[in-house]
This record gives C-alpha cells, sequence and structure tokens, in this order.
C-alpha cells in the first residue's frame, strides 16, 4: 500500500510483479531466436529449448496480469529490481538444466543445478565466469553443446548488459517519471541524462542504440576474418561487454590478430556511455566523445595501464615486443571494460596472464575495479565515480598543506555537488566493503587468498577471469567450492546492481537507523 | 486581583485572556504595538506598550497595586529580569516563563532564585508532556495526570462497539460493583457539556471524561472501545522545541521516531543532537515526503508546526493513508470541533498547557485541567481542616448540580468516590465542575 | 631528536662494539648540539612546513642508525653497497616500527646491536606515538575523532590540558608500559637481555627479534602470552589507556573504536583458532590468539608457521594487518577509528538512499563528524590503498610472486614486518628494498607527510626550473649574459 490515491481491484499492487512480469516475457520472446538457430543447425535441443520458452512466457503472462503498477518508493524500488535480476537469472539456468549442460560425473543433480545457476547469473550480470570444461573447439564436428543453447547463453548477457528493466522501462510508458529510481537501480542506466524528455523512450533509445551497436560489432567481427554465426555470436558478448564465447580458448580459439584488433575495439565501445554513442550514432554529434571528460579519462587510464603493463613483459621477461604489445593490449581492454574475452591458447601461452611476471597482474587488479563508464554496459566502480574519488584524495592533499583552504571538487568547469560526492565516497566504500567480505569469505571456503581477491574482486566487476588459479585458461569449477561459487554468484548480482539493489533489500531500515538496540524496549 | 502579563505573543494572551474571563483585572504590555492592537481589540484588558524590562513601563501598567506578574515573552532574559524589577517593585508573586532547558537544571536554581519567580512555566515541554501523555493511551484525544499521577483523567470518544455505549451510567456501575475503577465525570454530546448523573444514557459518540486509577487505565481504556497497539513507529512533523524533546523521549523508550523539518540547517542541528532519529528536510505538506517517511505504517502522527493548515492537512493525509494515530497540535481554537469531525484524533494547544499552570496558581488550587472540547473542568482540591467537607460523605456534601467528585486520594492511596464515601481533612480530591460551579464547590473544602 | 637518540645510543655499552657505538653516540650528540645552535625551532611553522619537518626527523635517525649499523659493521663480508644497503634497509625497519630484518642470523649479531635494534623500535613508537596522538590528529581531521568520550578536542587534549604535560604523560604510560613489558618478559625466564629487547620491540609494535626465529625460537609458552598481551594493549588508544588506568572503565568502554577493536580481535581469534585446530588436530588456541594480536597491532613477531594455515585464516590476517591498531597507538595501519568512522559513513549512505531527503550525520561516540572530514578520511583511504598497490606493482618488478609482492607492500605500509608469505628481508632484490624503505617511512608517518613534502619538492624544483626557464630566456636575448 502505497499511494492511497490510486485504487486497484482485482489484482496485487506490485510494481515489482509488473517489471518482473514483462522481463520474463520479453526473454521469452528472446529465447525464440535459439529456437530458430537450433532447428536450423538440426540440433537435438529443440524441445528442451521450447520448453523452457514456454516457462518464460507462461510465467511471465500470469505475473503481469495479476499485478499493477504500485509503490516506487526506494524500498520498494531497489527490492523489485534486485528480485527481478535473482529472479530472471536463476530462472535462466532452466535451458542448461534441461539440456544438461552442466553434467559432471561423479556430482548430483543438486550441484548440477547449482552449476547451471553460477552460469545463467555469470551470464545475466555479464561476468563471464564460466563452469562449463567441454566447450567447443573451433570447427568442432562433433560438438558436445548445442549452437542453440551456446546462443542462449551468448543472449544472456545482451539482455543483461544494457539492463533488463531498461527494456521493461521501454514498453512502459504508464511508469511515467516514478521509473527514474528503477533505473538508476539498475545501475549503468543514462547517467548523462535523459536523452529525450520521456523516460521511456529514453530507455526505448538506448536499447536502439545498443542494438546498433551490436550489429556495428558483427560487422567488424566479419570484417576481420570471422563467420557471421561466430560475428554475431562474439558480438553479443562484446557489446554487452560480458565475456561469454561459444568457444573453449575464447578469442584466443581463432589466433588471429585482426580478429583480437575486432574485439578490442568492440570492448573499448562496450566501456563508453552509450548516450554519447546514441548522440553520434543518431544526432551525428562526433565531438560528444571528446567533450565528454569521463571518456577522456577512461582511454587515458586504459593506455596508461597498457603502457604499464606491456613495459615490464617487454623488458623483464621473455616476450618479444611485438606479443608484449598484442598480449598486454588485448587484456588491458578485456580486464579495462570488464569483458573477460581470453585469448590464450592454453595454460602458459602469452595470453595466460596469471602467468605474466606479477608487475602486469598488479595492474590488472587495478583496472578490474575501475571497469569502464558510467551509462556503460561495463562493471567494476566505474571512471566517473574514480575520478572523483582521485579528486577527493588530491583535496585531502591539498586540506594536509593548507587547512583552512575552501575546495570544491570539479570535473572540468562542473563542481560535483557536495551529497553527490558523498553518494560516490558512499558508493565507493560499500563497495569495498562487499569485496573485501566476499574475499574473507571464500578465503574461509578454502581458495588460497589470491584467488579468492581475484574472484571476489572480478565478480563484482563482473569481468571473468580473476587471478592465480583462476586465469583466463581455468574455469571456475576447480579452485571454488560449490558454496564458493554461490557466494560468487550472489557478488556478481551484487556487482551488476551496483551494491545497493541488493544491500538495501535485506536492510530493514529500522535496524539501519539503529546502530544498537536500547538495553531494554519499554512500554509506555 | 491585579494581574500584569508582560509578552502578548500566544501564551501571554491567552492567559490574559483567561484571566481576565475570570474577574480579574488584567494589563498586557508587549513592545509589539500591532500585536497589542489586536489584543486590545479582543480582550477586555490594558494594554501598554513598551518592554517588561522597564521599571517605568511596569509602573504604567500598575505595578503598584499589581498582585502577581506573569512574564511570558519567548525570551528568557527578558522574563527574568522582568520578574526581578517587579519583586523589587514589591509584587508579591511572579510566574516566569522558562525555554532553555540549561535554566531548569539545579545548577541554575540559584538564578531562578534570585529572580524571585514563584512559579516557572514552559509551554512547550508542557505540550511535549501531553502530547507524550496521549502516545501512552492511544485512542484518547486527552489524557491529564492528576494527584502525582495516582489517577488519571482520559477524555475519549465512545466508538460504536465499546462495550459502554447504550448503557444507562447506573448500569454501568452495577454491573462493576463492589468497587469501582473507574466513573464517567463529563459527557460531551454535540455542543452540550454536562456533569452525568446516574440514569444518564451513554451513547456511542459522546466525548466522555473518565476519571480512573493509574492501575486500571488499561481496562478502561479497552472499555471505552480504544484498545490499540502503543505506538512504536511515530512520526514528528515540525522539528521545533516541543518536537526535539519528544523526539528525544521516544526514541529513549524505544521507539522508531522519524522527524520531518523544513530548514536545513534547523534539521542539521537535530540530526546532531539526536540518536536514532531519522531526520528528513522538506515540507510536510509535501506528500512524496511523507510517503518517503511510509507514514501508512505509522503508528502515530504528530505535526507540530507553527502552521495549523499544514498541521491539520498533513493529519488528514496520514489518516487516509492508514497511520493509527493522529495528533495535531492548533494554535487557534476556533476550529477544534471541526477537528474531531475530521478524524483527527487528538488536538492539543500549547496555550493552554502553560494556562492552565497560570489558573492553579491565581485560584490557588493544586492542580486545575481544563479541555479543548466542553468547559467543563477538572479540579484538585485539599479537604481543609475544619471545612464542611471534613468528616461528611460525600452524598452529605450537598454539591451543586454541576459538580461531581471523581476520586479521592488518602495517603497516597486513590480510590473512586461513590455517595458513601466519606471524607476527612488533608484528603486530596479530583473533582469534575462547570465553571460556574467551581466557587460554590470550592467553599465546601475551605 | 638526535639529541634523545644519541644520549640513548650512550647507554648500550655491552658487547664487542662498544667503542664503536661509543664514538657513534658521541658523535651522534655532536652532531645534535651542531644542529640545534644553529636552528632554532619556528614557534609556529606552516603545516606543510612542519610536515616536513616530520618527515627529516625520522630520515636522520635512519642515516644515525645506518652510520651505526655500518660502523659496527654488522653487515661486513659482501662489498660496502651491499652492506649500505642492509644497514639502511635494518635501520628504517627499526625506526618505522617496522621490524622486517636484513640479518641472516640474528643470533651472530653482537648484543649491543641488538640492543639498539630494540631502541631502534622503542624510539619509532614514541615518534609514532607522538605523531599519531599530538600532530596528526589536527592535520588529517581526525582531531574531531578522538576516542575519548567526554572532551571534544582531540586525544592529547584529554589526556592533559597543555601539550607539554600531556607529552609527559605520553612519556610516562609508554615508559611504563615497557618497562612492565621488560619485567613480565624476564619473568618467563627468557634472559634479562632478551627480555629487555622483547619488551621495547613489543611496546612499541616494533617487531624486532633477537632470534632467527623469532619469539618462536624462544620456544617459551610465558613469553608467548607475555607477548600477545603486549601486543594487543600496544595496539589501543594511548587516551583510552590514560582513561583506563584513571580509572573511568565507564567512558573507556563508551569507545566504539575500542568495541570494534575488541570485537575484530575476538572474531579473528576464533577463525584462526577453528583454522588451527582444522589444520594440525591439536588445537591450540595460543597461536591463533599470538597471530591475531601480532597483526591487529601490527607489530609483527612471529611465533608458528602461519603459511599453513587455512587461507580463511591468513587472508584474515592480512585484514588485520592492513587495518592495524587503534588511532593514538604506537602501531601502524590504516587504524580503526577510521574504520568505524567509515561504516557509519556507510551506513549514512544506504540510509540517505532509502529515504533521499533525510538529514543524517555520522557520530563517532555520540559525537557528530564534520562532513569535510570524513571526504578528508574517504581521501586518505584511497591514498592509503594507492600506496599499497603502487608499492605492490614496484615490489612485483623484482619480484616473481604476485602475492608475495603484495603482502610485502602492504606489510610495509602497515609497519606489520615480518610475516606470513613475506621473504625473509635478507632475500629480497637491492631494488626491492629501495621500494620498502619509503613506504615504511611513509607507513610510518600516516604518509601525508610524504606525500605532502614530495608534493612541496615538486613545487620548488618546479620554481626553480621556471626561473631557471626564464634567467636563460633572458640571458639569450642580451648578448654576453650569465649563463646556468
Amino acid at each position: 500500500m502505497s499511494d492511497p490515491l490510486i485504487k486497484t481491484v482485482g489484482r496485487f499492487e506490485s510494481t515489482f510483479g509488473v517489471i518482473l512480469g514483462l522481463a520474463l516475457l520479453f526473454i521469452g520472446g528472446g529465447m525464440m531466436l535459439p529456437v530458430a538457430v537450433e532447428i536450423i543447425s538440426g540440433g537435438d535441443d529443440v524441445i528442451e529449448l521450447v520448453v523452457s520458452a514456454a516457462a518464460f512466457l507462461a510465467l511471465g503472462a500470469i505475473i503481469r496480469s495479476n499485478s499493477t503498477i504500485g509503490d516506487t518508493r526506494p524500498a520498494s524500488v531497489f527490492a523489485g529490481v534486485a528480485g527481478t535480476w535473482i529472479f530472471v537469472s536463476v530462472l535462466g539456468a532452466l535451458p542448461y538444466i534441461l539440456t544438461g549442460i552442466t553434467e559432471r560425473a561423479g556430482v548430483g543433480f543438486g550441484t548440477e543445478m547449482a552449476d547451471a545457476i553460477f552460469e545463467s547469473v555469470s551470464g545475466f550480470t555479464c561476468t563471464g565466469s564460466t563452469v562449463l570444461t567441454n566447450l567447443p573447439d573451433l570447427g568442432d564436428p562433433d560438438p558436445q553443446i548445442g549452437r542453440g543453447v551456446l546462443l542462449w547463453r551468448q543472449l544472456t548477457q545482451w539482455f543483461g548488459g544494457m539492463g533488463i528493466v531498461a527494456l521493461v522501462l521501454a514498453v512502459l510508458p504508464a511508469m511515467g517519471v516514478r521509473g527514474v529510481g528503477f533505473l538508476a537501480a539498475e545501475a549503468p542506466g543514462p547517467a548523462a541524462g535523459r536523452l529525450v524528455p520521456r523516460l521511456s523512450e529514453t530507455a526505448k533509445r538506448l536499447w536502439y542504440v545498443y542494438t546498433a551497436v551490436t550489429v556495428l560489432i558483427a560487422l567488424l567481427y566479419t570484417l576481420a576474418g570471422m563467420g557471421l554465426y561466430d560475428a554475431f555470436q562474439h558480438a553479443f558478448t562484446t557489446a554487452a561487454t560480458g565475456g561469454f564465447s561459444p568457444y573453449n580458448d575464447s578469442v584466443g580459439e581463432f589466433d588471429s590478430v585482426p580478429i583480437e584488433m575486432a574485439a578490442i575495439a568492440g570492448m573499448v565501445i562496450g566501456g563508453i556511455n552509450f548516450s554519447l554513442h546514441y548522440r553520434t550514432l543518431f544526432r551525428r554529434d562526433l565531438g560528444a566523445y571528446a567533450r565528454d571528460h569521463e571518456t577522456r579519462s577512461y582511454l587515458t587510464i586504459l593506455l596508461v595501464a597498457f603502457v604499464l603493463i606491456m613495459l615490464p613483459l617487454w623488458l623483464a621477461s621473455p616476450f618479444s615486443f611485438g606479443t608484449s604489445v598484442r598480449t598486454a593490449a588485448f587484456n588491458t581492454a578485456t580486464l579495462g571494460t570488464s569483458t573477460g574475452f581470453g585469448n590464450a591458447q592454453g595454460a602458459g601461452t602469452p595470453g595466460d596472464f596469471v602467468q605474466w611476471i606479477p608487475s602486469g597482474q598488479m595492474v590488472l587488479l587495478v583496472l578490474m575495479f575501475i571497469g569502464g563508464c558510467t551509462g556503460s554496459t561495463s562493471g567494476g566502480l566505474k571512471v566517473g565515480r574514480f575520478r572523483v574519488m582521485g579528486l577527493l584524495t588530491e583535496r585531502s592533499l591539498r586540506q594536509a598543506r593548507h587547512p583552512h583552504a575552501v575546495i570544491p571538487v570539479k570535473i572540468g568547469r562542473d563542481v560535483v555537488p557536495d551529497n553527490m560526492v558523498n553518494g560516490i565516497a558512499g558508493f565507493t566504500l560499500t563497495y569495498l566493503a562487499f569485496a573485501s567480505a566476499g574475499t574473507v569469505l571464500v578465503a574461509m571456503l578454502g581458495t588460497d587468498f589470491l584467488t579468492a581477491l581475484g574472484g571476489a574482486v572480478g565478480s563484482m566487476g563482473n569481468m571473468g577471469p580473476a587471478l592465480n588459479n583462476v586465469g583466463p585458461t581455468n574455469t571456475f569449477l576447480d579452485s571454488f567450492s560449490l558454496t564458493a561459487r554461490m557466494v560468487l554468484a550472489f557478488l556478481m548480482i551484487v556487482g551488476r546492481l551496483e551494491v545497493f539493489a541488493i544491500a538495501l533489500m535485506f536492510t530493514r531500515p529500522s535496524r539501519l537507523l539503529r546502530q544498537r538496540l536500547p538495553m531494554r524496549v519499554r512500554r509506555y | 486581583m491585579h494581574i500584569i502579563v508582560v509578552g502578548a505573543g500566544e501564551v501571554g494572551s491567552y492567559v490574559a485572556d483567561r484571566l481576565s474571563r475570570e474577574g480579574h483585572d488584567v494589563a498586557v504590555i508587549d513592545v509589539d504595538e500591532a500585536r497589542l492592537q489586536q489584543v486590545a481589540q479582543d480582550l477586555d484588558v490594558l494594554t501598554v506598550a513598551g518592554s517588561g524590562t522597564h521599571p517605568a513601563t511596569l509602573r504604567q501598567a500598575g505595578l503598584e497595586r499589581c498582585d502577581l506578574v506573569v512574564a511570558a515573552t519567548s525570551d528568557d532574559e527578558v522574563n527574568l529580569v522582568t520578574s526581578m524589577i517587579a519583586k523589587q517593585g514589591g509584587v508579591e508573586s511572579t510566574i516566569v516563563r522558562i525555554e532553555a532547558p540549561e535554566l531548569m537544571s539545579d545548577e541554575a536554581e540559584e538564578v531562578l532564585k534570585a529572580s524571585g519567580a514563584d512559579l516557572v512555566i514552559d509551554p512547550d515541554s508542557e505540550t511535549a508532556k501531553k502530547v507524550l501523555d496521549i502516545l501512552e493511551y492511544p485512542g484518547a484525544s486527552e489524557v491529564a495526570s492528576m494527584l502525582r499521577g495516582e489517577v488519571v483523567v482520559i477524555g475519549a470518544r465512545l466508538s460504536d462497539d465499546a462495550p459502554l455505549a447504550g448503557m444507562r451510567l447506573s448500569e454501568v456501575a452495577a454491573r462493576y460493583e463492589p468497587e469501582w475503577q473507574f466513573l464517567v465525570g463529563a459527557i460531551t454530546r454535540g455542543d452540550e457539556t454536562i456533569i452525568p448523573r446516574g440514569d444518564q444514557m451513554l451513547e456511542a459518540h459522546d466525548l466522555l471524561r473518565v476519571v480512573c486509577r493509574r492501575s486500571a487505565r488499561r481496562e478502561i481504556v479497552e472499555l471505552l472501545g480504544l484498545a490499540r497497539d502503543i505506538p512504536k513507529r511515530i512520526i514528528l512533523l515540525g522539528g521545533g522545541r516541543t518536537a526535539f524533546m519528544l523526539a528525544d523521549k521516544l526514541s529513549a523508550r524505544g521507539a522508531e521516531v522519524v522527524l520531518i523539518e523544513r530548514n536545513p540547517g534547523r534539521a542539521r542541528f537535530l540530526a546532531e543532537r539526536l540518536d536514532h532519529v531519522l531526520v528528513l528536510q522538506g515540507e510536510i505538506t509535501d506528500v512524496s515526503l511523507l510517503i518517503e517517511a511510509r507514514i501508512e505504517q505509522a503508528g502515530a502522527v504528530v505535526a507540530l508546526t507553527g502552521e495549523d493548515h499544514a498541521n491539520v492537512l498533513a493529519c488528514l493525509y496520514a489518516k487516509m493513508s492508514g497511520a493509527q494515530e493522529t495528533v495535531a497540535v492548533t494554535h487557534n481554537l476556533q476550529y477544534l470541533k471541526l477537528l474531531d469531525e475530521i478524524g483527527i484524533d487528538s488536538a492539543i494547544s500549547p496555550r493552554t498547557a502553560s494556562a492552565n499552570g497560570v489558573l492553579q496558581f491565581v485560584r490557588g488550587v493544586a492542580q486545575v485541567q481544563t479541555f479543548l472540547t466542553g468547559d467543563a473542568e477538572v479540579l484538585e482540591f485539599e479537604v481543609a481542616d475544619g471545612s464542611v467537607a471534613d468528616g461528611a460523605t460525600v452524598a452529605e456534601l450537598n454539591l451543586p448540580k454541576e459538580a461531581l467528585i471523581g476520586a479521592i486520594v488518602r495517603d497516597g492511596k486513590a480510590q473512586i468516590a461513590r455517595g458513601r464515601s466519606s471524607l476527612r481533612k488533608h484528603d486530596h480530591l479530583v473533582l469534575f465542575a462547570m465553571p460556574q460551579a467551581v466557587d460554590e464547590a470550592a467553599r465546601l473544602f475551605a | 631528536m638526535g639529541l634523545i637518540a644519541s644520549a640513548l645510543l650512550d647507554l648500550l655499552d655491552g658487547g664487542d662494539d662498544a667503542l664503536a657505538m661509543g664514538l657513534m653516540g658521541v658523535a651522534a650528540i655532536a652532531v645534535a648540539a651542531a644542529l640545534l645552535k644553529t636552528r632554532r625551532l619556528n614557534h609556529h611553522p606552516r603545516t606543510g612546513q612542519s610536515l616536513t619537518i616530520l618527515l627529516l626527523v625520522w630520515v636522520t635517525a635512519i642515516g644515525i642508525g645506518t652510520a651505526v649499523y655500518l660502523v659496527t659493521g654488522t653487515f661486513s663480508g659482501r662489498g660496502f653497497w651491499s652492506a649500505f644497503s642492509d644497514s639502511l634497509f635494518e635501520s628504517a625497519s627499526g625506526f618505522t616500527t617496522t621490524g622486517m630484518t636484513a640479518l641472516p642470523v640474528v643470533e651472530e649479531a653482537s648484543r649491543g646491536v641488538l640492543a639498539f635494534r630494540a631502541i631502534s623500535n622503542w624510539l619509532g613508537g614514541l615518534g609514532g606515538l607522538t605523531v599519531a596522538v599530538a600532530v596528526l590528529p589536527f592535520l588529517t581531521g581526525t582531531h574531531s575523532l578522538s576516542s575519548d568520550p567526554d572532551r571534544t578536542h582531540g586525544a592529547l587534549r584529554s589526556i592533559a590540558p597543555s601539550s607539554r604535560r600531556a607529552m609527559r604523560n605520553i612519556l610516562a604510560i609508554y615508559g611504563g608500559f615497557s618497562a612492565l613489558l621488560v619485567v613480565a618478559y624476564a619473568a618467563t625466564g627468557i634472559g634479562v637481555f632478551n627480555a629487555f629487547a622483547y619488551g621495547l620491540s613489543t611496546a612499541s609494535t616494533g617487531g624486532f627479534a633477537t632470534n632467527t626465529n623469532s619469539l618462536w625460537g624462544e620456544n617459551n609458552a610465558g613469553a608467548e602470552w607475555v607477548a600477545i598481551f603486549g601486543m594487543f594493549v600496544a595496539g589501543t588508544n594511548l587516551a583510552v589507556l590514560w582513561w583506563g588506568i584513571r580509572g573511568a572503565a565507564n567512558s573507556v568502554w563508551k569507545s566504539q573504536e575500542l568495541r570494534l577493536y575488541v570485537f575484530a580481535t575476538t572474531i579473528g581469534v576464533v577463525v584462526t583458532s577453528i583454522a588451527v585446530a582444522a589444520n594440525d588436530g591439536a588445537l591450540i588456541s595460543r597461536q591463533a590468539v599470538f597471530a591475531v594480536a601480532s597483526t591487529i597491532s601490527t607489530t609483527g613477531l612471529r611465533a608458528h608457521d602461519w603459511e599453513a594455515w587455512h587461507p580463511g585464516a591468513t587472508t584474515l590476517l592480512f585484514v588485520f594487518m592492513a587495518i592495524g591498531s587503534m588511532s593514538g597507538s604506537a602501531g601502524g595501519g590504516f587504524r580503526w577509528l577510521r574504520i568505524r568512522t567509515l561504516l557509519a559513513f556507510i551506513r549514512r549512505d544506504l540510509l540517505s538512499r532509502l529515504y533521499p531527503k533525510s538529514v543524517l550525520v555520522v557520530k563517532i561516540d555520540g559525537r557528530p563528524i564534520a562532513e569535510s572530514v570524513v571526504q578528508q578520511l574517504v581521501g586518505y583511504l584511497v591514498l592509503y590503498a594507492g600506496f599499497v598497490l603502487a608499492g605492490a606493482y614496484a615490489v612485483a618488478l623484482f619480484e616473481d610472486g604476485f602475492r608475495r609482492a603484495l603482502i610485502a607492500a602492504l606489510s610495509a605500509v602497515s609497519t606489520t614486518g615480518a610475516l606470513v608469505g613475506v621473504p625473509s628481508a635478507e632475500q629480497l632484490r637491492v631494488g626491492e628494498r629501495a621500494v620498502l624503505v619509503p613506504l615504511m617511512i611513509a607507513g610510518r608517518l600516516a604518509i601525508l607527510p610524504v606525500v605532502v613534502s614530495a608534493i612541496r619538492l615538486l613545487d620548488r624544483i618546479a620554481a626553480r626550473t621556471r626561473s631557471t626557464l626564464a634567467g636563460r630566456g633572458y640571458t639569450e636575448t642580451v648578448p654576453g649574459g650569465r649563463r646556468a
């Protein structure tokens, strides 16, 4: 019960229901694509996929038709968005379970199901960590996993990239201005403000741009020498900065410099604010990128990281200059945009960054924290916030010298208002708190320190590969226990929804308010 | 009696009004001439422009024949100095209004003594106390503790499903033999207030004033059909002194308190000083803000701003959203009846709270409670040695028709009065009376 | 400063290097006297200046220490530069209370040298305490973050109204506590000299040992319990201790920082105990308690082989190492008061997201913290993390273990010293030491003085360059003018 001015009869007043129902309908519709591919490629998972699609559509229809828009206060917004994501991610495991691709010798059905859920969460959150060990090789005549399921896996990332809720808002003009909170709660929404006056129209256009960018990247891949099927498969996860690949060795499978260059370009594009892409593509405003401070910092960070990685690789390890540049560039791009493709052809090859000398890995760890731009599909803290944190540090240094100095935090010529600075600082701290708690927790579940650190930070930032035992050539299967994998899956959602939706879903405000309960609650 | 009231603000002018209606000569002093003009128009008092801290002004208001000076400006220092000058000018007693809690503490006792104040009143903390009382009896519209808290007078509207509705008082009495736990002291129905007799019929929607022993208060609340949960989540609208005191007390008792204040600076001040209180900043009439405060889950909403219309609107919205209990502070008493009609559970006036203190002092009785609706009063008397009442039973007393003894406290033990109860000297009584009967009744105990 | 150092130097005349050390002591006194004569301390130095002075004090002390090790020939045998790098590292590690040692076999060093190491720890601890209690709070804005519940003007003021009296009280508590520890150690039977050395390095959270295997080598359970107690207390806030001594137990427990410190220690002990028990059946919680006390106080005394423990326990120990001790203690690290404040900040942030129009204030011990202070704190966190990460990058250039590099940097910045995964310093390469020494100094001085001094230096160089450039421009237009 929220808005007493709205009276409804016979339906649950639940905005959560509306959004979840629509999301399920959309995704169920999207599942038709894998079904079609499976039929064309003559695979044998058609029925399983159709059943999954039907489940999505049926549940979506039931939930949608029984709920109307209700409460839109922050608490319910956060809970609604988090709920939608959790529900969708869990249900998204259905095709994996039905087709049995997570089956392994010697584990029970429960573990299989948990693995399927992990894979699904990793997909929707655009993380790209996998537990699948039997992905096909390029040109495998008899792959163990059919093309339909593989496409579904890529599609989950594509849906997660721009955001399920944004998709729903695009067709829900009735939400009006009340949708703002939902879009913000789902994080990488349009941070640069609305593109057009109406919110649902903005969400719609973002999805147009997203689709356009995806097609563009697919085109790049084709030009670089990929087949059409592979090009689209990879374009879905590149635009979403997800990092799933239908092949065992990821992009490394092709071992081709042009394809890696196309991937780098695609990933960097995916890590830029999509409202800038909108201006470029639909308003022909090419200067938008150059004028945007965040994009400039983003590219600078990538460049600096590239140099910091490349130099030690070249000078202090047996790699040649060319190899150093290639592998440093690819891995800077893949971790700097939270994508998580790999360019290794197996453990120990130049692309396997966990075998690098540690300085390079150090830089990658920092990149994992930072992530791409606000309003992009990438994860992490986001460059914009990182910049404000940097400015805050600079200010505290200057104030140490001049205690009475008044120094506003400025980006370009714009002063960042105090409450926004506080919000960013609060976000960063909460993010760090989750990451450290996650690290300790995962370590307690029996993973060594570095793998736990990489796993937690990587999952929070929706990277994919992480440090030590979970490098680009490993799966998450061996290094983490089942419980640890579930913790990581949770962290992925936490990171994708930028912490608050999840953090606030489980908190009762009165608990937060009251640091410690009084000794005894007196009746009065 | 000649009385000088310094300060023609809300408290001052109300006190002046009440005192002049009781037949005293009242002079009102204020620096604001416009306000004085208004007072002169509305009340039958003498007005003097100037500061109470100037002896000349006081003399102009008749200091030499004055018996009492009430210093009721909103400025503590002015009030203290006024009292000091009045005492030097030979005035017998002074009443001082003090707001700063620091001046009420033990450390400041010397200061108050030096000012010669005989009585200190603090309207804001009186109001806060009243609100706390009301929150303790959810559903009641008025609550007053009498005789050092031994008995409580509850004012409440009888609900449709109350067990008492539709019964005669005599039936009620019969049912609760042998020992009465409570007594209905006054009934307001429509515009009329009466002191009831045994044959009086109770109807739903009657506004009753019931006196009861403190220990029995929960049963009474149920009998009146008011049984509700004690509010755990309280929303205070407005962040003035009263709200500050309330928030502090309520959160110390374990309630979840949300406070809304308009002024950002004041809001920050409150947030710094109040622990465990959520302070929101904005207008209390802003519905989105009320929704943010989760007003529909409020156990009680107390509107305390200085603007009546905002208080009333916010309370109405709260009530409609599903808040259990709404309390509005109202400064303008003319619309009181309306508030009750539209469903606001209780209205509190900061001026009556402190005016009661002044009235008690002037009349020389232990305590006087007046109610916002209806003019019945509840008074506290001590049976004097050798008075008519000493040694008589209640029935023998021959009280005026418009007066009724509610409870008797002897040696700290309270009992509900009945016809056969006997009175002794030094007994304390709670008496319900209409104003015209007060003097006659008082003579019986003097 | 030099004066105190040299006066104490004179005290240690045991062992073979008495003559050399005596000479050094005299020399140091002479230098100090000369310095005092030529330089009169400006009574009101500007903030930036005073930060630089602070840094210089440490650098001078480390320089003297290096000279002592060189003169006594502690690290002779592998050429001058090797000896120099070893001496510098040992001295820096001592005066910053880090406690990593470059001595391959500690027992081979003379008693005089060992005593000097302990004293360098002790002086470093005292200096750190002075900085933490008296100087830095006013710079980092933490003065309104003091832990004392009743006063408002910082930890120092809560101890005594005048700064001179406060310093005397600090010295008294610190000295008394050290003496107490020495006596307690001696009572466990590890020998008077060892007790002296361990007492000093425990009270200062330094962590130098007189045994290659640290306290482990002593093989004495009693001594370990003394160390546990000593380290835990050394990591607490001096102001809190002061109130404890004065018997105001009530106000002590009101300190939210102390509660968090105790709470974290308890959690750590429980988790580590479970981990130890899981590893080798025999449950000896002493190991766990020791490890937790050693990391949370940033002492770094080793007692057991932590490397083999369950990763959960070691990870938790790393976290403790990073956070370190309480504010206003001799220890290092990020400090629990800041963590407590940041937690309050997070809580406020979450609430304000649920109630966008709420006005909420970050409070510690019931007192509001100014917004600017909280923001500065966030800046400090970034700075701290930046130092650790940049340090790790630099260390990693000379390392092949990522984890070792990360922990070594963390250990240096938090001045913990020898710990899990950190190679014993003798195995460190020269380049790594070159990185770790500044990290240790930065960590000891809570980073700000070092960074601000660096910025000042850069500013000055920039200004000099600019004026030189301008000068050259001038000379070029005037033929025959000066040349730079």
